[in-house]
């Protein structure tokens, strides 16, 4: 589920990594006709965090760009013919340094891919961990 | 929180701010 995702991927890793230098940002991705800017609006003051930035992608912007990017086909209850595929509870992680926004080191999801690993905690840590140390 | 446009504005430039942090980019539905 989504603010699962974005609970374990973002709150709970930076509480995990105190003292490194990490950023998260959440893109707050509308599904459904529900999910409109004041349900995003809410979710940011959720998870409002001194190192994280909220954004909210109203038109599908950053997720139409990374679905084509990373090869994610949206769910079929989600896509219609005029609704061109998009990505949604995606968790991407990048090294310090120059970079695209769809161009991760690593990433996981919560959707039903092969070519990249589900969403689990401990891995999510690790490799984010490993990332952190490259510098040191 | 801050809207997204077509040039990905106002991430893109937070994110490069940001470049030498690892950083992580959440893209998360809301229900």
């Amino acid at each position: 589920m989504c603010l699962s995702g974005a609970s374990r991927a973002g709150a709970e890793l930076l509480a995990a990594l105190p003292n490194v230098g990490l950023r998260t940002f959440y893109v707050w991705v509308p599904m459904k006709p529900s999910d409109n800017e004041r349900a995003a609006r809410a979710a940011s003051e959720h998870f409002a965090a001194p190192r994280a930035g909220h954004y909210w992608d109203r038109d599908r912007h950053l997720s139409r760009r990374v679905a084509t990017a990373l090869d994610v086909d949206t769910l079929p209850s989600a896509a219609t013919d005029d609704d061109p595929e998009f990505a949604w509870d995606l968790y991407l992680a990048f090294r310090r340094g120059e970079a695209k926004l769809w161009q991760p080191d690593f990433w996981m999801h919560q959707l039903a891919v092969e070519h990249a690993p589900l969403l689990e905690l401990r891995g999510w840590r690790t490799q984010v961990e490993q990332l952190v140390s490259e510098f040191r | 929180m801050r809207l997204l446009d077509g040039d990905l504005q106002p991430l893109v430039d937070d994110f490069a701010t940001a470049s030498d942090h690892v950083r992580v980019l959440l893209l998360t539905s809301l229900t």
